[in-house]
């Protein structure tokens, strides 16, 4: 099950690239290549990534690099699948619905207790429940009453520009050249790479950051927190 | 060879020895297994004890784990119920809910008290009486086993468990927290897990120690922990109201916010129970063995020194000349080898005993019983038989010597031998055949009648010739008797007598003499005498006694004899012949003799003074003839007493030059050169040889008494005297006829021719201070003083 929440993955995050890399070739941007990687330099998969603009080198091209943001889809799904979460994480803006349709046959009890969104909702088999507003930016971590292993992260993020390293621990995005504060998150990030201050120096058009864990990875509670490239099975 | 003294150790009794040991042994044996035993005992008690705590400690702590795990999973469970964690997220809107709904779960698992706990630890909402308000150290009590939680003095087993979102979240939103007081744990199911005494002690202030919570009096568990020796893990002992706990502290929850330790103890009698029990047991065994041991060791001991003993009483009888003896068998190998030693010792002494025997009492050459045996067979003899009278025959073999002399010794000792085997072969029916000395037998008879018939016999055997290398020889043999009745009843003086009667035998060449008192000067007299001798001159005890010579042709008394007399301070009187004899037998002869002429001298000046000039005439023995230094003395006195020679007779018997004739000669050939008269004394008896009287250069001849005695009516008497008195003229010697006892015996001496008589009837001997008033009293024969001569025949 683990390999097709993988594949799942890969897939979403193939495809979230190729719209980014759309995107930017509209705009006279920079192609920047994120890579983040773990103490060891082993690129790390699914790790989230917020980008804050903290200043432009052409001022004027502000107003261009904010479509981003908008053109975040405004419903998420969280699918439970063969009694899992897919995606086990994900990374929102705020205010976007998330729905949670059910593709098991077993019933399931979605909640979660996160100061982000409390909130629990039922679901029988094969159902789809309502869209469920995540206004506030924070973490939530949702469990299934039922099914105690079924585990899934939704970051609700307040950033400018947020997103998720692909299976080769890479993020590409085009963004006018200027200084830019990335921070870094994933349930197995220790307390000092969550808070770590990163600043990046986009200045050429083409480019490629790497940055490296300072901490070693959290250990793996489910099996599908894994991070691919480190966590063999 | 003295035998060294014994040690005292050496001479304490087998028994004893055997007794003494054998407790020491016992004892020692008693003692080192009691303490073996002991020690093994109270080690193995103890480390039963130790075990016995650990078990304990294991017990106690695993039913408190169970307890806190079992609270661990229910709270767990209720951790992760939904509704719950709706409850905890309102908490700070809903707090009363929250409260309830815990309190509920907390009866339910049967805690008594919870608390619900932000992450940081921070008290949400607790049970009513709970105090608390924060805990610092939640990961303490997060783990299965729980943690200890001290709260105003009363400690607390307490459970802490994360509420999460999700099971598999990594962070806790809130805790929620259940407690059981200890009182509640350490209650009596505890004390039945374990048989110790149970009590958790608490030492949060400082180092003192004090208990929180036990199923024993705490009162009487406070003074132990004053014991400072109390160190963790170690057993110890401690004394409270006389009585013994031994026990053991040891750590107690591992926690750096609580410090606990668990006391286990249990008192002394029941940590060594099994120990006293069995040390009764063990004395009593050892007591008996000890009893069994003892008798044993007596029992054995008898066994071993009575065969001992008895060998050793043999062994005193032996040495006390018991040879009979038979020597008991031992019951060991070791005895019986000194049995045998014993054994043939005596046989060995008994054969040596026998050769001794031989050899002291058994005569070399002839075989026959010796003069030893002799004493021997006689004493016993008497002992055994009191009243029985022996007598002993006491032979001689006359003239051994000469014997010797002509067939030569080695014939001679046959001829002894052949003696002997006659004498056996003939009268060893009697009681014994002796070979008492050289040449004398004796033979022991039974006294009887026929005693004389024996000696007959003894006489008529020895008569028979004897053949000795194709030689003929008879012997002779002079006979003693005497037996035990007469002499005395002991050997020795039976022995004596018949020698005294076997010397008179001898000398008055009779076959046999008898034996009776009369003979026997008794020893103890004449060794008296003999003492009284050595000092005969010396107090006044001899004195002279004087007999007149008449001078038959003159009828004047012209000398006179002296005479030694000798008054015995014990025995009295003794008589000359007797003294003199013994005096030239012991040697004292000659003291006496000077005495005598010395006094003789010293007398005649004085009656010198008196007007009497009488010739002294004075007896020598031939024992003076052969000393050299005689004559010079009588010189000397001559000249000390300024009395001329012719005034000393000296008086010599025919016998006189008997024994060393040329010295004898010699002294007399200087005697007449001083021109002292000599004389033969006791003329016809004794020894006499013509051609010694041709040597001797006497002057005078004195006829025996014999002759004179009965002159007057023996014809035959006067017939010799006749001759005497022709054969001294004609050889120009003077004659003293002695023992004139009448008057006509005087008238024919003086017909006969007689120069000079003496006699009773003149007067007998006379002493010093009787003689003057005879003098005066036969004036008339002492008128002729004036004149001397010589020869006055």
């Amino acid at each position: 099950m683990i390999k097709q929440v993988g594949n799942i993955i890969i897939f979403r995050s193939i495809v979230l690239g190729i719209a980014c890399c759309l995107f930017t070739s509209f705009v006279a941007n920079s192609q920047t290549t994120l890579t983040v990687s773990n103490k060891e330099g082993k690129p790390l998969s699914n790790i989230i990534v917020e980008i804050t603009l903290l200043s432009l080198e052409k001022p004027s091209e502000q107003a261009q690099q904010l479509a981003y943001s908008s053109n975040a889809p405004d419903t998420v799904k969280v699918e439970q699948k063969d009694q899992q979460f897919v995606p086990h994480i994900s990374v929102v803006a705020t205010g976007t619905n998330v729905i949670f349709p059910n593709a098991d046959n077993v019933q399931h009890h979605v909640y979660s207790f996160s100061p982000a969104k409390t909130f629990e909702v039922s679901l029988r088999e094969e159902f789809t429940s309502a869209p469920i507003m995540f206004e506030e930016p924070g973490i939530v971590e949702l469990g299934c009453n039922i099914h105690d292993w079924m585990l899934a992260y939704v970051y609700v993020s307040d950033a400018q520009w947020f997103g998720q390293t692909n299976n080769q621990g890479e993020l590409k995005f085009d963004f006018p050249l200027g200084e830019y504060k990335v921070s870094l998150w994933h349930p197995r990030l220790s307390h000092e790479d969550i808070k770590r201050d990163i600043t990046i120096n986009v200045a050429n058009t083409t480019g490629a950051f790497s940055l490296n864990l300072t901490s070693p990875l959290l250990p793996s509670f489910t099996g599908y927190d894994t991070v691919e490239a480190v966590d063999g099975y | 060879m003295d035998t060294k003294p014994i040690s005292k150790i050496n001479n304490i009794s087998l028994k004893t020895k055997l007794l003494l040991s054998f407790s020491i042994i016992v004892f020692s044996l008693v003692f080192l297994t009691l303490y073996a035993t002991q020690t093994v005992a109270v080690k193995h008690s103890k480390r039963i004890l130790d075990e016995n705590i650990k078990v304990s400690e294991s017990v106690i702590t695993n039913h408190i784990h169970d307890i806190a795990k079992v609270i661990n999973k229910a709270a767990t469970n209720l951790a992760s119920d939904f509704s719950l964690k709706s409850l905890v997220l309102n908490a700070s809107q809903d707090n009363a809910s929250l409260n309830v709904a815990m309190n509920n779960f907390a009866n339910r698992f049967d805690t008594n008290d919870f608390a619900v706990l932000s992450p940081s630890g921070k008290v949400i909402a607790k049970s009513a009486q709970f105090t608390l308000s924060e805990i610092e150290h939640i990961e303490v009590y997060t783990n299965e086993q729980g943690g200890w939680l001290a709260m105003n003095d009363t400690y607390y087993l307490t459970v802490i468990v994360p509420v999460k979102n999700t099971p598999l979240s990594r962070n806790a939103m809130a805790h929620l927290l259940f407690s059981i007081p200890i009182n509640k744990i350490f209650n009596n199911d505890l004390t039945v897990l374990s048989n110790l005494h149970v009590a958790v002690l608490a030492n949060n202030r400082g180092n003192q120690q004090h208990v929180i919570s036990s199923n024993f009096d705490s009162t009487q568990i406070k003074p132990m922990l004053d014991n400072k020796r109390l160190i963790e893990g170690t057993l110890y002992s401690s004394t409270v109201d006389q009585q013994s706990y031994f026990g053991s502290i040891l750590p107690f929850a591992k926690q750096p916010n609580v410090q606990m330790s668990l006391l286990l103890f249990t008192e002394e009698e029941k940590a060594f129970l099994s120990y006293s029990a069995l040390l009764k047991n063990i004395i009593i065994l050892l007591v008996l063995a000890g009893i069994f041991v003892l008798i044993f060791a007596l029992l054995f001991s008898e066994i071993l020194t009575r065969p001992l003993l008895l060998l050793s009483d043999v062994a005193s009888k032996i040495g006390s000349g018991d040879h009979e003896v038979s020597v008991p068998k031992g019951n060991t190998k070791e005895v019986n080898r000194l049995a045998a030693a014993i054994s043939n010792m005596n046989d060995n002494l008994n054969t040596r005993n026998k050769e001794v025997h031989k050899l002291a009492f058994e005569d070399d050459l002839t075989g026959l019983p010796n003069r030893n045996a002799f004493y021997q067979f006689v004493d016993s003899y008497i002992q055994k038989n009191p009243k029985a009278n022996i007598g002993m025959i006491l032979l001689d073999i006359s003239k051994f010597t000469g014997v010797n002399e002509a067939i030569g010794y080695k014939a001679a000792d046959y001829l002894l031998e052949q003696i002997a085997c006659r004498l056996v072969r003939d009268f060893s029916q009697h009681l014994l055949v002796i070979r008492m000395s050289g040449n004398q037998f004796a033979i022991l008879i039974e006294n009887d009648s026929e005693y004389l018939d024996v000696i007959n016999l003894v006489t008529q055997c020895l008569h028979q010739p004897f053949c000795i290398n194709d030689l003929t020889i008879g012997v002779g043999a002079n006979i003693g008797y005497a037996t035990t009745d007469v002499s005395s009843r002991d050997s020795r003086a039976l022995a004596q007598a018949a020698d005294t009667a076997l010397r008179i035998a001898k000398t008055s060449y009779a076959s046999h003499v008898v034996f009776d008192r009369s003979l026997a000067l008794f020893d103890s007299d004449k060794l008296m005498l003999i003492a009284g001798l050595s000092t005969i001159t010396e107090d006044n005890r001899l004195s002279l006694h004087y007999q007149p010579q008449l001078c038959l042709t003159s009828q004047q008394i012209k000398s006179v004899e002296c005479l030694a007399r000798w008054t015995h301070p014990e025995l009295g009187f003794v008589p000359p012949d007797v003294f003199i004899a013994l005096a030239e037998s012991s040697g004292h002869i000659k003291t006496i003799t000077r005495f005598v002429i010395n006094e003789a001298l010293k007398q005649h000046c004085e009656w010198r003074k008196l007007g009497y000039e009488l010739v002294m005439a004075v007896n020598i023995s031939t024992i003076d003839l052969a000393d050299e230094d005689f004559v010079n003395f009588v010189s000397a006195s001559l000249d000390k007493y300024k009395i001329a020679p012719n005034f000393l007779i000296i008086e010599v018997t025919e016998s006189a030059a008997m024994d060393e004739p040329e010295q004898a000669i010699k002294s007399l050939n200087r005697i007449s050169e001083l021109g002292v008269k000599l004389s033969i004394d006791d003329f016809g008896t004794g020894y006499s040889s013509m051609a010694q009287l041709k040597q001797m250069p006497v002057q005078e001849l004195k006829i025996d008494k014999a002759f004179v005695l009965n002159l007057a009516k023996e014809q035959q008497d006067q017939a010799m005297v006749a001759t005497f008195i022709s054969l001294a003229k004609n050889l120009g010697l003077s004659t003293v006829a002695e023992g004139v006892e009448d008057e006509a015996s005087l008238k024919i001496l003086a017909e006969l021719g007689c120069s000079y008589a003496q006699g009773y009837y003149i007067s007998r001997p006379l002493s010093k201070e009787t003689i003057i008033k005879w003098f005066e009293e036969n004036k008339p024969l002492m008128t002729s003083q004036a004149s001397t001569s010589i020869n006055d025949a």
